[in-house]
């Protein structure tokens, strides 16, 4: 049925039914869960896993910063929605394994921000200070070079969630994300790709759905780093 | 130059190792074929002992260009992939080039003309491009091309007609990332002094933006391009599945659909190596584009300053470092522009990275 129309129980589908005559709108609604959840873990886990690289590799530098670091370049340098195929494949599709995937293949973009930002702290006459007083490496790690990286982290986190979700949505797209009976964005998109000749509806509005979430988490990366980022202040 | 290229190449070689290896082991995981030759009961070191030589074989089979046989279609996976290279090829050489042709003019027109009606324009654009997901554009062009105006074929290959929107929606992200660029390359570049001489001598604006602007503002767009070519192989998977296209991500989908491991495996090894022979090429273009770099060869690795801005203090660094180009400031970044003190230098690796976090968003305020 066509959005707008009137149901068998006087309920309007706003948005229509899909093939199988489910409420689009509903379907809509709970797919936003699949794509936020996947969006928010995979940014936690990856941001994490960067943060300490970065941390460890700009704190200690020498050899063990270059080995890191080098390690970084490589792992930057993998085509990784190649690697999300291939991981999917092997493992199985699933809401765990694209986080796991989106989560170990995204922490090198934090590694570096964080990197860098801890040359810069480490250098700073506090963090010298603290050191001078004795502090252990890992209290002054957590404790007076964390707060100065931890902004950048929470910037490169906020703009990378647009495109974790995009992410999301392209696995599920392809059949290897969300699993259909649960509906995601990107599997009612692969869904409405079978109805576009009848069911504009479909394709339709899955897609513009990813599409303001995304451009709002980009704004809101934007905003954050106005507020947050000390470079820009 | 000939250190710093010897440099990349053995990375290059690394990362292909690498990403074989994790390839090697995902595909094994789904199920261990060790697990399956060897009796019950068998001692750990013997299966440890097998695996082990099966994995040098892999690798041998790698040097020599041979990556197994597909189980489903029964003939060597290298051949079927590079079979369907040639389609992926050009469709990402299309939609590059599209990308290129539309994106850098426009950037470049919204840097030159900043505020202008046409930056005003091309701001909205730009964001709205970068949100929408490219499966989506492509189902919106067949939705709307194809079957209301019956004007181009939604499926297919072989006729330049179905060409089009195949390309069109591989460059869409492509697009808007390298007009988003190139606008604030531009807008970096046209703020130094070079460019107040240019045109305090009496050049032409337009000449001013062409030989002058432009030539600065190359290699920050390149290196942009270059990693865009990733996201174009990656993009290339998801289009080439949209619009039926015969390419190598098709291959790759239908092989994990078909469960055709051998495949999927050669579909990552041959993707990355096209990746990595990429950025291989974009760093002998920066020698050429900018003669500095051949100079002063590879960026020292951790570089004396990382490539950031620095947070609340800016170093300064000796002026002979600065003539090398790579010294402490080494690093601006074209994505902010008005935090960006530093003077240009040419370390092209750590600008390269340290644009990343900024690379996909222009903030707002930077662009009106």
């Amino acid at each position: 049925m066509s959005p707008g129309t009137r149901g068998p129980h006087g309920a309007v589908f706003w948005l229509g039914t899909d093939g199988l005559g489910r409420d689009a709108l509903s379907r809509l609604i709970y797919g936003a869960r699949a794509s936020l959840a996947v969006a928010s873990l995979a940014v936690a886990c990856s941001g994490a896993l960067g943060l300490f690289v970065g941390l460890t590799a700009g704190y200690y530098r020498g050899w063990v910063g270059a080995v890191l670091m080098r390690f970084v370049d490589i792992v930057l340098s993998i085509p990784f929605l190649l690697i999300a195929l291939a991981v999917v494949a092997a493992l199985g599709p699933g809401l765990e394994h694209t986080v796991l995937v989106l989560g170990l293949t995204r922490w090198p973009r934090y590694a570096r921000v964080a990197f860098a930002q801890t040359l810069a702290g480490r250098s700073q006459e506090f963090v010298e200070a603290a050191r001078a007083l004795g502090g252990t490496d890992v209290r002054v790690m957590l404790r007076h070079v964390l707060p100065e990286v931890l902004p950048s982290i929470v910037v490169v986190g906020t703009l990378e969630i647009g495109l974790m979700i995009v992410y999301e949505a392209a696995l599920s797209f392809l059949g290897l994300g969300v699993q259909p009976p649960t509906p995601s964005w990107g599997n009612m998109l692969a869904d409405g790709r079978a109805y576009l000749a009848t069911g504009w509806w479909l394709a339709t509005f899955p897609g513009l759905a990813i599409m303001v979430t995304v451009l709002g988490a980009n704004l809101l990366g934007d905003a954050v780093r106005d507020r947050l980022d000390p470079r820009v202040r | 130059m000939g250190r710093f290229m010897a440099g990349r190449l053995l990375q290059a070689v690394l990362v292909l190792w690498g990403v074989s290896t994790i390839v090697f082991v995902i595909v094994r995981l789904s199920g261990d074929p060790v697990a399956l030759m060897v009796p019950q009961g068998t001692p750990a070191d013997v299966i440890a002992q097998m695996r082990h030589t099966l994995y040098v074989r892999f690798l041998a089979g790698l040097a020599r260009g041979d990556l197994g046989t597909s189980y489903v279609q029964d003939a060597p996976a290298l051949p079927l992939v590079l079979q369907r290279l040639p389609y992926t090829i050009e469709l990402t050489a299309a939609a590059f080039g599209l990308a290129l042709a539309v994106g850098l003019p426009l950037g470049v027109a919204a840097g030159t003309r900043r505020g202008g009606a046409f930056d005003r324009l091309a701001l909205p654009l730009i964001l709205i491009g970068q949100a929408m997901p490219s499966f989506w554009t492509g189902l919106l062009l067949i939705l709307i091309v194809s079957v209301r105006w019956h004007l181009l074929p939604s499926s297919g290959s072989g006729t330049p007609q179905t060409l089009v929107l195949p390309s069109i929606t591989l460059a869409w992200l492509s697009l808007a990332t390298i007009a988003r660029m190139s606008r604030s390359a531009v807008l970096e570049e046209a703020r130094r002094d070079y460019v107040r001489t240019a045109h305090a001598k009496g050049v032409s604006p337009r000449r001013v933006v062409v030989a002058h602007v432009l030539r600065n503002a190359a290699i920050p767009i390149l290196t942009i391009a270059a990693l865009d070519v990733a996201n174009l192989l990656g993009g290339a998977v998801i289009t080439e599945t949209i619009f039926a296209w015969p390419g190598m991500g098709r291959l790759a989908v239908e092989a994990i659909q078909a469960r055709d491991y051998t495949v999927v495996q050669a579909v990552v090894i041959v993707g990355t190596a096209i990746f990595v022979l990429t950025t291989l090429a974009t760093d002998v273009l920066y020698g050429v584009l900018d003669p500095r770099i051949a100079l002063a060869g590879a960026p020292s690795y951790p570089g004396r300053q990382p490539c950031l801005p620095q947070p609340r203090r800016a170093a300064r660094s000796p002026p002979a470092e600065r003539l090398r180009g790579v010294g402490a400031e080494g690093c601006r970044s074209p994505a902010m522009p008005g935090s960006g003190s530093s003077p240009p230098s040419r370390s092209p690796r750590w600008r390269l990275r340290a644009w990343l976090p900024e690379t996909r968003w222009p903030r707002p305020s930077q662009i009106a």
